[in-house]
């Protein structure tokens, strides 16, 4: 009994170890992948064009409210839409239940709409918008990267793997408008939008960009 | 008499590494906290905070407990030596101790709650910092069950030490 009860012991300590371990080396990561984020130059030449990054905050209707739109995640979820010479471009699955791991047969789509259209779909969102200046060729690649992801998506939408927030950094990295890392640096990073919302207002106003906020509907319990 | 003054020594020399424990403890997490307030840092990095006090806290309590079965040895040895004293010239600094400085002393229950205290205030203030990042929130809840987990075992362990430490020595 006493041995049993000394194995579990052991067993409870490894476990709480390994966790420890795990939160810290995801915490040290993700903040790796931060603070380089922060500290990317802007360099002021060149730098004619703008794009706007959208995030739709995440919320929970009112009982009473008539608009009753629901997204992922709930109070902590949202979306993210990067927009690009009067097209929105976001990346979210095609059916609902999302895979938990990403999976060769992908669940996911990029979507394109107008602005105006947008515009009229998250008309009741609260929505926090970061104009990010950049170069006419970087943006003319983010362009033609977000296009071509609309023909073929390049990976499934999972619960723990990419999603509408670290795709976003992704191709932002990709394309070098933010510093550079991997798929798998993003996700830890950027795992939902509250995340890279807060590192990007911050980039925000340490280089003086233009961060937009629109009200969303009373009728609910915005993040 | 040699054993019994071995023994004060090693309370004493712990007592003196408590102090200075506190010290460099108060100057970390001061400089911790402030630190974190002058200089923005990644919302991550709130997860260090809450663990400068709690490896203090296990290392301070692995101390106590060894000062609590020294106490309980020096009640032995006290009872010892006193048995060849006559009553006027009686060792009693050992019972005087654990009657004034230990159990009654209203600073030493203080003691028993000021570094929960400070673990507690340092979680709170890394869930504050890190507006509720989630990496930062599940480590904190990992932070509270291990603090948990070392009070029972702290209290299960010390509950009657000085007694079993008498009746082991006989």
């Amino acid at each position: 009994m006493k041995k049993s009860k000394n194995i579990a012991g052991n067993i409870g300590l490894a476990i709480m170890g390994i966790s420890y371990f795990g939160v810290i080396c995801l915490a040290m990561s993700s903040a790796n992948t931060k603070t380089r984020f922060l500290k990317i130059e802007q360099i002021g030449l060149n730098q004619t064009d703008t794009v706007t990054v959208h995030f739709i905050h995440g919320s929970i209707p009112k009982a009473n409210c008539t608009y009753q739109k629901k997204r992922l995640g709930g109070y902590l979820g949202g979306h993210i839409e990067i927009e690009v010479d009067d097209f929105v471009f976001g990346f979210l699955y095609d059916t609902l239940p999302i895979n938990y791991l990403p999976k060769n047969d992908f669940n996911s789509k990029f979507e394109k709409r107008t602005k105006k259209n947008w515009s009229e779909l998250v008309k009741y969102d609260k929505i926090t918008s970061i104009r990010i200046p950049v170069t006419k060729p970087k943006k003319m690649r983010l362009d033609s990267l977000l296009n071509q992801h609309l023909i073929n998506e390049p990976y499934d939408y999972a619960f723990f793997g990419q999603r509408c927030t670290s795709s976003t950094a992704e191709i932002l990295s990709d394309v070098g408008i933010i510093n550079e890392f991997s798929n798998q640096e993003s996700i830890v990073a950027f795992y939902y939008p509250k995340l890279l919302r807060r590192t990007m207002t911050k980039y925000a106003n340490e280089n003086g960009f233009e961060i937009i906020k629109k009200i969303g509907i009373e009728c609910h319990y915005w993040e | 008499m040699n054993e019994y003054n071995l023994c004060n020594e090693r309370i004493e020399s712990f007592l003196k590494r408590q102090d200075i424990l506190l010290q460099i403890s108060m100057v970390i997490i001061g400089g911790a906290l402030a630190f974190t307030i002058i200089n923005k840092i990644a919302d991550e990095l709130y997860i260090v905070i809450p663990l400068i006090p709690i490896v203090l806290f296990i290392h301070i309590l692995y101390y106590y407990t060894i000062v609590i079965a020294n106490q309980g040895y020096r009640e032995h040895l006290q009872k010892r030596l006193n048995e060849y004293m006559n009553t006027d010239n009686e060792i009693k600094y050992t019972s005087l101790a654990k009657e004034f400085l230990l159990n009654k002393n209203p600073m030493s229950k203080i003691n028993i709650f000021l570094f929960p205290s400070i673990i507690l205030f340092s979680i709170i203030y890394s869930l504050f910092m890190s507006d509720l990042n989630i990496i930062v929130v599940f480590g904190n809840v990992l932070n509270l069950i291990v603090v948990i987990i070392i009070i029972i075992l702290f209290a299960k362990f010390t509950k009657n030490l000085n007694e079993k430490v008498k009746k082991y020595c006989g």
